[in-house]
């Protein structure tokens, strides 16, 4: 049974000296300044040829009607956005309650439970509550600023503006 | 009729061809079964939140992987995960698990990913645990990451874990000759990324192996010599789907790889922007444990050892393991190196 296991013990450790020696002469092989470089310049060759053919796919799209990888990429984006524009309103809250001495999903941190044998901690702690405070407020009329530019941007909110200043 | 014995040896060389031949046949093993709670998601990431069993210290550890493969590795199975070591030692942990980016991403940054994602993670990860300070431990790739958010962080991180982590990328001994024509730009990728706008799982798997081993049978030869040890097939079946499960890289943040840390070198001559502001690692001010592996083809430990001559915090440790680059084993307790080192510097509850 030992010399079994030993049979497989020595074909593991001769496997992977075979391994080293194949994967260091493989290496060395491929590395070569010119072949690096004439893979570069084939790649560089299909882009002009991939370019033209997504640019005709998107063409195509226009008279087939179907969605092109970009199309989903965008509504993807948006969706990144909106994700993103709750995750701040989230964070807002969570500032606006934690100020008012209220608690939401946890609790501040860096505010309450100090290292009192840390300076360099309370330090940090310092310079970030101080940032946070003074950021809130600015963060917040930013933070409508810019909802108000990108909902002025939409093309419902200038028809229902334009209604509302017709009517 | 005469019963022919078979010898002992050929029995048990069959069992071992069985098991191995049978192994394609049987479900892959779980893999991450520490109870875990997504406290915050964005994008394709996801922050989540391992309790500690007994709570036994203030500081919470938040732990970065990689970009290209996933964080399976750090909870394999139980009695060999990290999170698991960790969480019966009495730490909170936090994983920042960046998912796996689609065509939509192919613009994130790594600065993108360090302000949008493991900042606001880290910031999360305050709020929620009520904790002052905060541990952060990147790994690989994940901790050239954290190394230049700690760089830039108003977080108040305590400590700082790198392990097998590249910082000085002028050290890297493989294929110079393409690092070389990369420099001076007679080889460049920019626009076929620009096109396919992330670098494709597949492609980052084999970039990694022809680094380290184009030629891949030695895993197989050692399964073949325990197929009859069932622990060890399902360990090794576990490892080799983590190693087998990288995931797609977004074009930007490879842009930015090759270019400022590959070819500029920016994190260890301190040029490294976020966004405007330099990443400089005199400006860590953690304590820090740098971790490097012996045998690891990867990222030896002349990419990493630089670290702590341009680190200038007084608290910096260097341990060198004898390993390889990911093929560690934890059972269920803290590996030493971390717990001669943390608990100490993680508030303990008294």
């Amino acid at each position: 049974m030992a010399e079994k296991s030993n049979f497989y013990k020595g074909l593991k450790l001769l496997g992977t000296q075979k391994e080293q020696q194949l994967n260091s002469k493989i290496q060395n092989l491929l590395n070569n300044r010119e072949l690096i470089e004439r893979v570069s310049d084939n790649a560089q060759m299909q882009v002009p040829r991939i370019n033209s053919l997504q640019e005709a796919s998107e063409r195509m799209s226009i008279i087939m009607n179907y969605p092109t990888k970009k199309d989903v990429a965008s509504l993807a984006k948006l969706v990144i956005q909106l994700e993103e524009k709750i995750d701040g309103l989230e964070e807002l809250v969570s500032i606006l309650v934690e100020n008012r001495g209220g608690n939401v999903g946890g609790n501040s941190s860096i505010r309450n439970k100090g290292n009192a044998n840390s300076s360099r901690s309370i330090k940090k702690k310092s310079r970030l509550a101080s940032n946070e405070k003074e950021g809130s407020k600015k963060r917040i009329s930013d933070f409508l600023n810019n909802s108000l530019l990108l909902s002025s941007q939409l093309p419902e909110f200038n028809s229902v503006r334009q209604e509302n200043s017709n009517g | 009729m005469v019963k022919r014995k078979v010898p002992k040896n050929q029995s048990e060389s069959k069992t071992k061809w069985q098991h191995l031949l049978n192994i394609p046949n049987q479900p892959l093993p779980e893999m991450g079964l520490t109870p875990k709670i997504a406290v915050w998601k964005k994008n394709k990431s996801t922050l989540w939140f391992y309790p500690s069993a007994q709570k036994k210290y203030e500081v919470p550890v938040f732990l970065i992987y990689s970009l290209i493969n996933t964080p399976l590795i750090l909870d394999l199975s139980p009695g060999n995960s990290l999170i698991e070591s960790f969480v019966n030692e009495g730490f909170d942990v936090y994983l920042l698990d960046f998912g796996s980016p689609g065509f939509e991403d192919g613009d994130i940054s790594i600065e993108d990913y360090i302000v949008d994602y493991i900042q606001k993670g880290v910031q999360r990860a305050l709020r929620h645990s009520g904790a002052s300070e905060i541990t952060v431990m990147g790994f690989c790739l994940g901790g050239t990451i954290a190394a230049i958010y700690a760089a830039i962080a108003d977080e108040p991180i305590k400590n700082l874990i790198l392990s097998v982590t590249p910082v000085d990328f002028s050290a890297s001994e493989f294929f110079d000759q393409w690092q070389e024509a990369l420099k001076e730009g007679t080889a460049d990728f920019d626009e076929t990324i620009d096109i396919y706008q992330t670098i494709p799982a597949s492609a980052v798997k084999y970039g990694i192996r022809l680094i380290t081993s184009p030629v891949y049978i030695s895993p197989y030869l050692s399964l073949l010599n325990q197929a009859d040890d069932e622990k060890y097939v399902q360990n090794w079946r576990r490892f080799n789907a983590w190693a087998n499960g990288h995931v797609p890289l977004s074009g930007a943040a490879a842009k930015q790889i090759t270019k400022d840390l590959l070819i500029k070198n920016s994190l260890v001559n301190g040029s490294f922007k976020v966004r405007g502001k330099k990443a400089k690692l005199s400006k860590i001010d953690a304590s820090v444990l740098v971790i490097a592996s012996k045998y690891d083809r990867l990222v030896p430990q002349e990419m990493i050892y630089p670290v702590m001559e341009h680190l200038t915090c007084k608290d910096k440790t260097y341990n060198l393991l004898k390993s390889g680059h990911a093929a560690k084993q934890y059972s269920g307790v803290l590996p030493y190196y971390l717990k001669e080192w943390l608990p100490g510097r993680s508030s303990p509850i008294q």
